[in-house]
């Protein structure tokens, strides 16, 4: 199994490099027969890779521990279905997991793209198995998932097996560890897709709206798949690392939230030049600082250049991420430069109170965000080279100073909405923001007056009913003026709206969401947090909430032992519930996790963590967090994928003009072949 | 010359404008009042876990005090056993920062002290942010700058707001009809 997942390895790279220069060729010569050739070694890449990924899999499932990542990252008595979380447990094999994925998508985009989008199908292909290529040569090369082990003695090597292996990481031991990584490499590596689009407009000079339609697409698959995979990341966070969040400013986490802002940014962006032909070159920028920024975040996680709780040990593949990345930049940026007379503007702005400027807003923090969170990150590594001294930029500073472009950004969620195309003339703005203020100000000043202090909090709250004003809004309008037109009820109304503008209602759907998240941050100033030493009949108060140890129990499993606590739980005195917190100690790893229990609801988490046994006493620390709601962060998470797929799904209008675009597009080609 | 009609229309519409700019100050003000009323009123009181959320724990757990989850982190139990005698003694939040980078260096600050080439960690986002506006008003102004001209050269009379307001809610209606 090794030797077939090396050769399968060795034929992707072979099937990528013919792909990059038969995609360029196809392209070059216009010939149609090339372009297909480049097509099918790119199902080739995906079929070999597939290849790879099976003998990976099949090496951790028949616990074949001679293979030196399964011995390392895998063992005899790890459960069924966290076996196949051991593919990305560690470096070579999430790389060849990654790979597998930009396999996957390259072979989508060859597929879906048959009979469409000819010219610039052939350098998409180039670029997409350029990415391709430097994928599978890091893993080959960098961290190859499939050595053997092996003893060195007298000069001589021997095949060694040991009878078994490490065991996976026990953090990496939970439900959300199956999707989590899933989701946010799905994210990072989309991005590939609309890279290499955009790429191919360039090349070929076809900067029309084409490509920026197919991008687009492109693009919300993986910003979506990306979000969500933050907010997986979140709650594994919040359910195994024991300190009651779910965001630590971890500069793994920053790298994954930079390509989704970039990513963002685009997605806006990206409508002005639809609507009104404008900010071409900026959109070509975000395209490919959204894919810089994602390669980015791998090379952060993979190459131990920054502390992190997340990252992969510190290997030596940062090398190939630096040479990659600059090739990138120094590629696209020439090529950019190249086609600057191809990117002017077709018309200029009407307005300073327009939709158009509201996006440039939006941009503006966004991109002024990105900079923030990325110079924060690698801040400790610049210090590191100019003042030789270690320092470390954590949550302090990250609240500080992302929090209010944040709030910016929260506020520009409603209002970008309410401004018109070209021109907002001011009946319309008072007419749009009249009801959203006086909502907002209310809520604002019950808040207040309930004793709501904390400024970031009262904030969220004050904007975020503001922002759920003007969104709600836009939805009673519509289906106001579609009752009045077509006599439907109110919910009718509704769902026609939404169906036949799904782009704009799911992005209004996203906002909900967002709004919905922004509720949940403002929860957290007001977290409490109570420790004790308890044994069985001790309780332990924390706000509203009485704890008793009812009893304490000790059990082995062949993966590992445990302890447990069981805790009657009441409320201002009445009985309220029964958590169970456990602390494990996994015998293969030799490493301590917890296993918390959580209370949820709407208004707040009751948190309780089992943190260990203290030696002095012997009695067991057990932790309580109360957490005002984090819940609505899960929800709004949820209402914001809904949403992104929802505005996924062609309305109608869409469908018939991919039809008529499709009709023209063959007689145009019946006509050349004439 | 202007007919009574259209000084009516020209007063009603700088009334309207009027009456806008005075929503949005109404807005703003209220919102800076509110907000400095709420900073204010956040009367910060030291605490354990406010300063342990500030220093990184010296464990190598890549975390802040508060969130190492080693219950028997040497490192954690010393800070923590430090800033407790500070608060104690009546210290406030800086003097015990102070005293814990007096003991442990820079490094256990969560974040970079604002001073000497730190200060820079926090100054870039802000320059950073000033410039973004700059250029996004650069751009605009250019932009309403060409539009002016030409608008000029073409000698189109100037949109009604009352007109524009109804061909918005007209386009509206259609958007929400046929889209």
């Amino acid at each position: 199994m090794n030797q077939a997942g090396s050769v399968g390895l060795i034929a992707a790279m072979a099937f990528a490099i013919y792909a990059v220069v038969a995609g360029v060729a196809g392209g070059k010569l216009r010939s149609v027969r090339i372009t297909r050739s480049a097509g099918r070694a790119t199902l080739a890449f995906f079929v070999m890779v597939t290849l790879a990924v099976v003998s990976l899999e099949t090496l951790i499932f028949s616990n074949d521990f001679h293979n030196a990542y399964v011995a390392t990252h895998s063992n005899r008595a790890l459960p069924f279905y966290y076996k196949f979380a051991v593919m990305w447990g560690g470096q070579g094999g999430s790389l060849l997991f990654w790979t597998w994925l930009l396999s996957i998508y390259a072979a989508i985009a060859v597929l879906l793209n048959r009979r469409k989008n000819r010219q610039l199908m052939p350098y998409a292909i180039s670029f997409m198995m350029g990415v391709g290529v430097f994928f599978s040569v890091v893993t080959f090369f960098g961290a190859n998932p499939f050595k053997e082990l092996a003893l060195a003695a007298g000069g001589t090597t021997t095949p060694f097996t040991p009878p078994d292996g490490n065991g996976l990481n026990p953090a990496l031991q939970y439900p959300a560890m199956m999707i989590h990584p899933v989701m946010l490499y799905l994210g990072y590596v989309g991005m590939a897709i609309p890279f290499a689009f955009g790429m191919a407009a360039l090349v070929t000079k076809q900067l029309g709206d084409n490509w920026i339609r197919v991008t687009r697409r492109w693009t919300m698959v993986p910003w979506m798949f990306l979000g969500f995979g933050i907010l997986l990341g979140g709650h594994w966070a919040y359910d195994v690392l024991g300190w009651g969040g779910y965001w630590m400013w971890d500069p793994v986490e920053n790298a994954s939230l930079l390509p989704w802002l970039a990513g963002t940014a685009f997605l806006h962006s990206v409508m002005v030049q639809e609507r009104r032909g404008m900010l071409k070159v900026w959109n070509v920028v975000l395209v490919i600082l959204t894919f810089f920024l994602a390669i980015l975040g791998d090379f952060l996680t993979r190459s131990g250049i920054v502390q992190s709780v997340h990252a992969f040990a510190q290997s030596g593949i940062g090398d190939y991420f630096i040479v990659f990345l600059s090739i990138v930049v120094l590629f696209s940026a020439t090529l950019l430069f190249l086609r600057l007379d191809f990117l002017k503007s077709e018309n200029r702005l009407d307005s300073v109170v327009s939709r158009e400027s509201g996006f440039l807003f939006n941009n503006w923090i966004l991109l002024a965000l990105v900079f923030a969170v990325l110079w924060g990150t690698v801040f400790p590594i610049i210090s590191k080279a100019v003042e030789h001294k270690t320092i470390t930029v954590g949550p302090p500073f990250f609240n500080k100073v992302a929090v209010p472009m944040g709030l910016m950004l929260l506020f520009l969620t409603g209002a970008g909405p309410l401004l018109a195309w070209r021109k907002t003339s001011f009946d319309s703005l008072k007419r749009n923001f009249t009801v959203p203020l006086v909502i907002g100000g209310l809520v604002g000043g019950v808040l207040f007056l309930a004793g709501v202090r904390n400024l970031y909090s009262w904030m969220s709250l004050f904007l975020g009913s503001f922002v759920a004003a003007c969104v709600l809004g836009e939805f009673y309008k519509g289906a106001r003026t579609r009752q009045r037109g077509s006599g439907e009820n109110f919910l009718q109304a509704i769902y026609n709206l939404t169906a036949r503008n799904t782009r704009r209602y799911g992005g209004y759907i996203v906002h909900i969401g967002i709004v919905l998240i922004f509720v949940g941050f403002a929860g957290l100033p007001f977290k409490t947090h109570a420790k004790g030493l308890m044994q069985e009949g001790d309780v332990l108060r924390s706000g509203p909430y009485l704890l008793r140890c009812d009893w304490l129990t000790s059990g082995d499993t062949p993966d590992y032992t445990y302890r447990e606590a069981t805790l009657s739980v009441l409320k201002d005195g009445k009985a309220f519930t029964t958590l169970t917190p456990q602390r494990r100690f996994y015998k293969a790893s030799q490493q301590p996790i917890s296993h918390v229990a959580i209370h949820q609801s709407l208004a707040e988490d009751l948190y309780v963590v089992l943190a260990g046994r203290d030696q002095g006493t012997g009695k067991d620390v057990i932790e309580v967090f109360v957490n005002p709601l984090v819940d609505w962060v899960w929800i709004g998470g949820a209402i914001m994928v809904l949403g992104t797929l929802l505005a996924l799904i062609p309305s109608r209008a869409e469908r018939e003009m991919a039809q008529i675009r499709q009709v023209q597009w063959e007689m145009l080609e019946e006509k050349n072949a004439l | 010359m202007l007919s009574s009609r259209n000084v009516r229309r020209a007063v009603q519409s700088a009334s309207r404008k009027r009456s806008g700019w005075a929503l949005l100050a109404a807005f703003t003000g209220g919102l800076l009042i509110a907000t400095a009323c709420a900073r204010a009123a956040a009367q910060p009181k030291v605490t354990l876990e406010q300063v342990s959320s500030k220093v990184y724990c010296l464990c190598g757990c890549a975390t802040t005090v508060d969130r190492c989850s080693d219950l028997h982190c040497k490192a954690k139990a010393e800070i923590e056993g430090i800033i407790t005698q500070d608060i104690a003694k009546g210290m406030d939040e800086p003097a015990i920062l102070r005293d814990l980078v007096n003991r442990f260096g820079v490094r256990i600050l969560a974040a970079p002290p604002a001073k000497g080439f730190d200060l820079l960690a926090w100054v870039l986002p802000g320059v950073a942010l000033a410039l973004g506006l700059t250029l996004v008003v650069v751009v605009v102004r250019r932009w309403r700058r060409k539009v002016s001209s030409a608008a000029e050269s073409d000698r189109t009379p100037p949109v009604d707001d009352k007109i524009l307001a109804a061909v918005e809610d007209e386009m509206k209606k259609m958007d929400s009809l046929t889209r």
